[in-house]
């Protein structure tokens, strides 16, 4: 095993353990070995992250391990951004997420949004209780080919054909790709409303951008 | 075509006594919706008991035949009556009530955090106006809670309380104390006031599912709790529980064995539980009421509405305990008004006894 494999495994371990801590100090220690930072989120944080999204698919992890791990992330993050440099990113596909007007439970979005940007993703994210029209002019704005949205309640699933509906009314629906994902939805209910697609999980949500978009 | 042969309250004091009835009951679980077929705001709703109990009458006007109690109270206790601030929903922005400030911030504010006496504070106070228009009609004070987890959830604020449970467990067990201790008094005070013979304790288990904590996340950090709570409740002579245990409970279910939940007591599920091996889990001194997907009754037609209140129907009228017909969880806002109806025509048509 070379030293950067040693680090990048390291690194997955510290994510793992939602050690925010030693995932910083391993991201340095990278950084002054010269590597590339986006080889560290891609071939080290990320693959943590889709790791644990595989778990907590199979019953095997739960949210707690998944937010600790987010936070370890996002602290490791935090050490690389100033050396990311742009051009180095790529023609990244953009997507706005937020969750729908009337709900404020984030959790399962937020963990959408570490998985789209572990697997190379931009994603812009409006936070929670989004009215539609912010949706659309974020994504208006940036040039996101997704607009992603979530609900935990069941009270504010309209909300979500309350977007769908606004993006016919203006003529751009067939602009975005439109996922919905959360508690009480299911794909039946994102066929109705005439969304594109449906995740179950934050992993499946990340599978189903990289079909719907590559 | 079947009529109906009780009323609603006789049909449900039968069920309760084990008694026969005529057809299946169907508890609605409907706030907002309620809200909106009165006309009336959420926050209006939430704010003010006596138009939650108006709300209700005007619900089962229109939808003659439905059983229980009017449902109120809200998933997210803890965070006002601990001195923290909510906003209600008057504009209907928010489904429920939302928190805008947690009454502690850090692990090491656990310390100093008072357990409040609930008479005249926040939500209980609420929910024992509420109760007193009950008592004023007739019907039983329903004391509508959330267990010490939810309880202490809104106290911290639910994604650092996930976190605590692994990086702060010693806190979170403190304020899971405060908690159960906050909910232990309440009780305390409605069986004073109302008669413990009176009252039906609503307890919820959102933050308790399985799409959240692992089952032994539940058995370190909530069982003991709640089964600290039951036993007071059964101490203090209550007799009678709903506990809607939401969301995915099956990796918990065998924790459950030591909460004593007073016999008769109704255990409502989510759909991703089976109605069956529930009731397999509990036995037959307990109803078991659900578990219609919110999802059907939001946007499905009248006919799918009835198809899925079949399914449930099929899998739980001859259950030993007994089984009432209801929604998976809170009826949507959004239902429309004829899934309603639908429901009701299916307990009739498929639900004679």
């Amino acid at each position: 095993m070379t030293d950067k494999d040693t680090l990048l495994e390291g690194l997955k371990a510290a994510v793992a353990d939602g050690d925010d801590d030693r995932a910083q100090h391993i991201c340095q220690q990278a950084i002054d070995s010269g590597i590339d930072p986006v080889v560290v989120i891609r071939q080290g944080m990320g693959p943590a992250m889709e790791q644990l999204g595989r778990d907590y698919e199979a019953g095997e992890c739960f949210i707690p391990e998944l937010l600790i791990a987010s936070d370890a992330f996002y602290a490791g993050l935090d050490v690389l951004r100033p050396y990311i440099k742009f051009d180095q990113a790529g023609d990244r596909a953009k997507v706005v997420i937020g969750v729908v007007q009337g709900d404020t439970h984030d959790i399962g979005k937020n963990l959408v949004k570490i998985m789209l940007e572990a697997a190379g993703f931009e994603v812009y994210d409006l936070g929670r209780d989004v009215p539609p029209l912010k949706f659309i002019e974020k994504a208006e704005e940036t040039g996101a080919k997704i607009i992603a949205m979530s609900t935990l309640m069941t009270t504010a699933m309209d909300s979500m054909q309350g977007l769908v509906d606004l993006l016919k009314e203006k003529g751009l629906r067939d602009k975005y790709v439109v996922l919905i994902g959360g508690g009480p939805v299911s794909k039946k209910f994102a066929d109705k409303i005439g969304a594109d697609d449906y995740g179950a999980s934050a992993s499946e949500a990340v599978r189903i951008a990289n079909r719907l978009v590559l | 075509m079947f009529q109906d042969k009780m009323t609603p309250k006789e049909r449900m004091m039968r069920l309760i006594q084990k008694k026969p009835i005529d057809r299946v009951p169907v508890i609605p679980f409907s706030k907002g919706y309620s809200a909106r077929i009165a006309g009336i705001s959420r926050g209006d709703f939430y704010r003010y008991p006596a138009k939650a109990v108006e709300a209700d009458a005007k619900l089962r006007a229109r939808h003659p035949g439905l059983d229980g109690g009017p449902s109120y109270g809200w998933a997210d206790y803890g965070a006002w009556d601990f001195g923290g601030e909510i906003k209600f929903p008057f504009d209907n922005e928010s489904q429920t009530p939302q928190v805008l400030k947690t009454p502690i911030q850090s692990p090491e504010e656990v310390s100093q955090l008072a357990v409040p006496d609930p008479r005249g504070n926040g939500i209980m106070q609420l929910v024992f106006e509420f109760s007193q228009i009950m008592r004023q009609k007739g019907g039983r004070a329903m004391v509508y809670l959330v267990s010490p987890g939810n309880c202490a959830a809104s106290i911290i604020g639910k994604k650092d309380m996930l976190k605590w449970i692994l990086k702060h467990p010693g806190q979170l067990h403190e304020v899971m104390r405060k908690a159960t201790d906050y909910l232990k008094a309440t009780t305390d005070w409605f069986a004073e006031e109302f008669g413990a013979e009176n009252c039906t304790v609503y307890l919820g288990y959102p933050i308790e599912s399985n799409q959240l904590i692992s089952p032994k996340h539940f058995k370190d950090f909530f069982q003991p709790y709640t089964r600290e709570l039951h036993e007071h409740l059964l101490s203090r002579g209550i007799k009678l529980c709903i506990e809607h245990i939401c969301g995915d409970h099956r990796g918990n279910l065998e924790y459950w064995r030591d909460i004593p939940i007073p016999p008769r007591s109704i255990i409502t599920i989510g759909n991703i539980m089976s109605l069956r091996d529930t009731a397999d889990f509990f036995g037959e001194d307990y109803i078991i009421a659900g578990n219609v997907s919110t999802e059907i009754l939001a946007a499905g037609t009248p006919e799918e509405v009835k198809q899925e209140c079949k399914r449930c129907i099929d899998e739980g009228k001859e259950l030993p305990g007994g089984f009432v017909l209801m929604p998976a969880c809170n009826l949507p806002a959004v239902t429309p008004q004829e899934s309603v109806d639908a429901m009701l025509e299916a307990a009739r048509e498929f639900g004679a006894y």
